[in-house]
């Protein structure tokens, strides 16, 4: 992916910072989160394993301020989450963040381009600026021959590849990973792994990846566990190559 | 701004879903079509009637008119070379009938008229005005002139009251305002005079004074004549037909209030179905303003579009409904001189604000919804649902609240049309802020109560009403308002029929009725011939025979029609008094004996509510003899006109106007002849006399009487039936979408081993009970509604006291309507959920 002029991207050398975050839905007796702590480097992909219902998806939830917590800080670049309001995190959301999620969320009503265009357009770069962006996120996807075509009338695993493509296409500091493989056969979730690794490091981002997986998670900097709302250490390494090396592509393009 | 992106996006939304497109605009078209035709409609009433006096009276500031018989013209002499008025014009005027059609001939004095200022015509080809002082010559505008396809020099042939009248079209003027005289047969004041056998009097003489000559006037003008402010005397009769026009609105108003609600049901539903794609937005980064921004967009486009279309489709409507209320004002009122279709820039431009703002309005809670919530709850599925099964206790005592206010102005004690119709109007949004609720309550208690008793496929069907009812709650709510409003106006239209059909029958006692052809507005005039009254009485068969006199005469109360009645004549005691068969609504002790004494007057209802009169209360008339103040002895039940009657002992009325004339008779049979032979041998007499002479049974007048009835309720009949029109289209398209929308839920039954069939019938089972739900709901708002319009709104409006009456065939078709709509919406969906291969829809999402 080419490089571009929109107001996207920025980089800190501490990208995320978490103390002390508690998070609960109201009504519920038992908190979902529990003091966690947690941080992130640039570059750094760790990986976040746990059972179903375990409070992985409202962790990422809560650092992309899509939900907010009462208590603890979140800081991305710097800047403290809790305290901003809704249009100020959506903003900061929009520039700095990328976010990819086991249901795709494509917008059914754009095509495969218009769904990645429509990032940069949110993000304030002219139409025809945001075309040819998203045409070079698509190809670095290898998808550019299914650009008109609609959520609809593409394969899962190609939903998938036009999802990451559109995380990635602003270049945020942070890319959060719901389960990218979670509605995947296993071929089309490795080759997907391989690529969002790839580009992710392209970018020097970090990413932050949800898995029950063990197997996506071992591409992983670092693995911690989530139990009972209460953040443990996993089974992490950090590999001397690069993830996307530790899973070489045994099919072609052809099997996405 | 915008996204031009997410624009597309909802573009093709659109695009995909063509038909929620399509049936979104409907309902903003038809709503708005509504509201733009009957208030057009109304605005031409208005400016007809506006013109129409302007027409016959001209800008004056007073008038003077004068008893049954006219003021003599010396009363015109005598204002010019004793007091010096030479500002004053003297008028004589009548209904005619030209190809059966009424129009006003107006005899004016052409001299008079140019020192006034009034009537200036632009005499066209070879006319000239002395042509106009021609015996039987008339003058008539080039408008009406190319209606009656008559030219200059053409002869005219008219129908006054039964008799024929021949003239000469002298010249074709035109006027400034073509529609002004559009309605007008203009002659001189001396050929009017012989046209209409009114030889020496005059119908009135048309004034601009100053205020030291109204006094003076005052003073002089002879006993028996009134001098009048034009102004005032055109309000009283503005103010009637203000009533009639406010009733047409309020109709409107209630077919935008159902297109409203089905317009905010369908946007609503639109945002709903796209949760996901609006949490998806959000969680790229869009702002909440963004995303209203973007609903607020898509709903603009299609209230431009609808409104458009609507402002179109109500131009076309209006055409033919201002037929309908011009016949109605005519009916009632006042013949209109001007029959002109009026494109009123403020009906357009109020329709228009209307359809935008309704519209924008409809969707902006939804979109408010869409975008404050945390993008992590709009991407959870239930989350509207969980909300809408919160708000049920609020809404239930928001809508109890509302209703119980609603009732407490209806019941207050004021004679406010409007306040009646705010009464109407918080029953009515108070019963929608209570349908969701209420549905829910309903759906759960069946469920408790009866849960075991029904089998799986009904307790689905009952649960899945339940679960969607943020997006069938509002529409159920429309559907039942819209048969309430059908309820409500059948309700109040049986009941003013049989009202008015119970009055005729007490009113008609007579076997047989013989009148002079008369048009709206009764004037004195010769009447029936006294021999030949006579002569009638000596034929054999007949028992007895009842006289009365019906003209117009101006009171304090400004012009009212005068009933002189009077007991029957050839066998005194055999029969009661005509008096008798006034029934009464209220009266003094004795009244029916001190009418016949001459020793006061009954005042009809309408005029006794618009004027606060009550029994006890005095009356006065200028008469010859100076002023007469009579006790009003009692308030009686009358439907010949709104504008209000004053009936009296024929021989106090011929004591107080020296008028002998008889307008119409009531015969009696002595049971030797048939009805029929009767009637034959009456119509026998009557072809021996010059002039046409009405001649009915009672049976025949009930009937006349009972058309007339029908026609003038033929507008509220197709206001009616256009908000069934609305709901109907509006409904079919929420349910269809409801059910639309489950296909994938309905996937999932029929992979579960659901019969193509059972999920035909699951989704057409739900339909009806959602339609049989709205139509029970629907009876209690519209027998509310029908109290309150025959309770309220039409004694407020009209004076009218109406006795309920309740045809059960008015409540079995809301409930077929109901039932049928509901049914009619859910065949789409069904045959589609009964065809559908599971596997497919399953894919899809």
């Amino acid at each position: 992916m080419k490089s571009h002029s929109c107001e996207t991207g920025r980089r800190a050398p501490l990208l995320l910072d978490i103390r002390n975050l508690a998070f609960g839905y109201d009504g519920a007796d038992t908190p979902v989160l529990a003091d966690i702590d947690l941080s992130l480097a640039q570059g750094e992909v760790l990986a976040l394993l746990g059972n179903s219902g375990c409070g992985k998806s409202t962790l990422l939830n809560l650092i992309s301020g899509i939900e907010v917590a009462r208590k603890g800080s979140v800081l991305i670049d710097g800047v403290e989450m809790i305290g901003l309001d809704d249009r100020s995190r959506t903003l900061k959301r929009r520039r700095d963040i990328g976010f990819i999620y086991q249901f795709f969320n494509l917008i059914p009503t754009l095509t495969a381009l218009e769904n990645i265009a429509l990032v940069l357009e949110l993000n304030g770069c002219s139409g025809a600026e945001s075309t040819v962006l998203a045409m070079d996120a698509l190809a670095s996807v290898e998808l550019q021959s299914r650009a008109g075509q609609y959520p609809d009338q593409l394969s899962g695993g190609e939903q998938q590849r036009v999802a990451i493509a559109r995380a990635l296409v602003h270049s945020p500091s942070l890319v959060l990973a719901d389960e990218p493989t979670g509605n995947l056969d296993g071929r089309s979730g490795r080759r997907v792994m391989a690529l969002l690794h790839e580009l992710v490091a392209a970018r020097g981002a970090g990413m932050i990846l949800v898995t029950h997986s063990r197997d996506v998670a071992a591409g992983a900097h670092r693995i911690l566990r989530l139990q009972d709302g209460h953040l443990r250490a996993g089974q992490g390494h950090l590999p001397e190559a690069h993830p996307s090396e530790a899973h070489p592509s045994e099919d072609g393009p052809a099997a996405w | 701004m915008v996204s031009a992106l997410l624009l597309r996006s909802s573009a093709r939304f659109y695009g995909r879903h063509r038909w929620q497109g399509l049936l979104s605009l409907a309902g903003i078209m038809l709503g708005v079509a509504v509201v733009i035709a009957v208030d057009l409609a109304n605005e031409s009433a208005r400016r007809a009637f506006d013109l129409s006096l302007e027409a016959v009276a001209g800008r004056t500031t007073h008038r003077i008119s004068g008893g049954p018989d006219g003021i003599p013209e010396s009363v015109f002499i005598d204002l010019r070379a004793k007091l010096g008025l030479y500002r004053s014009a003297p008028v004589v005027t009548d209904y005619v009938r030209v190809s059966g059609r009424s129009y006003t001939l107006l005899g004016i004095d052409p001299l008079s008229e140019l020192v006034l200022g009034r009537h200036s015509l632009g005499i066209e080809g070879d006319g000239d005005l002395p042509g106009l002082l021609d015996a039987d010559t008339v003058l008539l505008a080039a408008g009406l002139a190319a209606t009656l396809e008559v030219g200059e020099g053409g002869e005219l042939l008219m129908d006054h009251r039964g008799r024929s009248l021949r003239a000469r079209v002298g010249a074709v003027f035109s006027h400034g305002d073509e529609a002004l005289a559009e309605g007008l047969i203009l002659a001189d004041i001396a050929v009017a005079q012989e046209l209409l056998e009114r030889a020496g009097t005059l119908d009135r003489i048309d004034l601009v004074l100053d205020d030291n000559q109204v006094g003076t006037l005052a003073e002089w003008l002879p006993a028996g004549l009134n001098l009048v402010e034009s102004e005032s005397r055109d309000q009283s009769l503005r103010r009637m037909t203000d009533n009639f026009h406010l009733n047409l609105t309020a109709m409107s108003l209630l077919a935008l209030l159902v297109g409203g609600l089905l317009i905010h049901n369908t946007m609503t539903f639109s945002v709903l179905q796209r949760r996901q794609v609006w949490g998806a937005c959000r969680a790229l980064g869009a702002t909440g303003r963004e995303i209203l921004a973007l609903i607020l967009a898509e709903a603009l486009v299609f209230a431009l579009a609808g409104t458009l279309l609507g402002l179109l489709l109500g131009i076309v409507l209006a055409q033919g409904l201002v037929g309908l209320v011009l016949g109605t004002v005519d009916d009632l009122y006042f013949v209109l001189a001007v029959r002109e279709f009026y494109l009123a820039p403020r009906s357009l431009l109020e329709g228009a604000g209307l359809g935008l703002g309704i519209t924008l309005l409809s969707v902006l809670v939804p979109a408010l919804e869409a975008a404050k919530t945390p993008p992590a709850s709009v991407l959870r599925r239930s989350h509207m649902e969980l909300r809408a099964r919160a708000m049920v206790p609020a809404a239930l005592l928001a809508g109890a609240v509302m209703m119980a206010v609603g009732w407490w102005l209806a019941a207050l004690d004021s004679d406010s049309v409007v306040m009646g119709f705010v009464a109407l109007a918080l029953l009515v949004i108070g019963f929608c802020v209570l349908v969701p609720p209420v549905v829910a309550l309903l759906v759960r208690g069946t469920l408790v109560v009866a849960g075991t008793l029904f089998g799986p496929l009904v307790r689905m069907m009952l649960r899945g009403i339940e679960a969607g009812l943020s997006r069938t709650g509002l529409a159920l709510a429309a559907l039942s308002v819209a048969v309430a409003a059908t309820v409500g106006m059948g309700i109040m239209v049986a009941s003013f029929r049989t009202t008015l059909d119970t009055w005729l029958v007490q009113s008609l006692s007579g076997d047989i009725y013989i009148s002079l052809p008369g048009y709206t507005s009764e004037r004195p005039g010769a009447g029936l011939s006294p021999e030949w009254v006579q002569s009638l009485a000596q034929l054999p068969g007949i028992a007895a025979i009842e006289r009365h006199r019906l003209v117009r005469a101006e009171t304090a109360f400004g012009p009212v029609q005068v009933l002189a009645v009077a007991g029957v004549e050839r066998r005194p005691g055999t029969l009661a008094a005509a008096a008798a068969r006034l029934p009464l609504k209220a009266a003094l002790p004795g009244a029916g004996e001190r009418l016949r004494a001459g020793e006061g007057v009954l005042v009809s209802e309408p005029l006794a509510f618009q004027r606060g009169i009550e029994p006890g209360a005095e009356v006065t008339f200028d008469v010859e003899q100076g002023a007469v103040t009579l006790p009003v002895l009692g308030i009686f039940s009358d439907f010949r006109s709104p504008r209000g009657v004053i009936a009296m002992d024929r021989g106090l009325y011929r004591q107080l106007w020296k008028d002998d004339g008889i307008s119409g008779l009531a015969l009696y049979g002595d049971g030797a002849l048939s009805r029929a032979e009767l009637l034959d041998a009456v119509r026998k007499m009557a072809a021996l006399q010059p002039r046409d002479i009405q001649i009915y049974s009672s049976a025949g007048i009930r009937e006349r009487s009972m058309a007339l009835f029908d026609r003038t309720f033929a507008v509220t009949a197709v206001l009616r039936l256009l908000t069934v029109l609305v709901a109907f289209i509006g409904i079919l398209g929420a349910l269809m979408l409801v059910q639309l929308e489950r296909m994938r839920e309905l996937a999932v039954l029929r992979a579960t081993g659901m019969t193509a069939r059972q999920v035909t019938a699951l989704v057409l089972g739900q339909t009806a009970l959602m339609g049989l739900m709205a139509g029970l709901l629907a009876l209690p708002l519209g027998l509310l509604m029908a109290d309150v319009l025959i309770h309220v709104i039409n004694l407020r409006a009209f004076g009218w006291t109406l006795t309920a009456a309740i045809p059960y065939r008015v409540l079995l078709e809301a409930l077929a309507l109901a039932l049928g709509a509901a049914l009619l919406a859910g065949v789409y969906p069904a045959w589609r959920a009964g065809r559908v291969a599971p596997a497919r829809l399953l894919r899809e999402e």
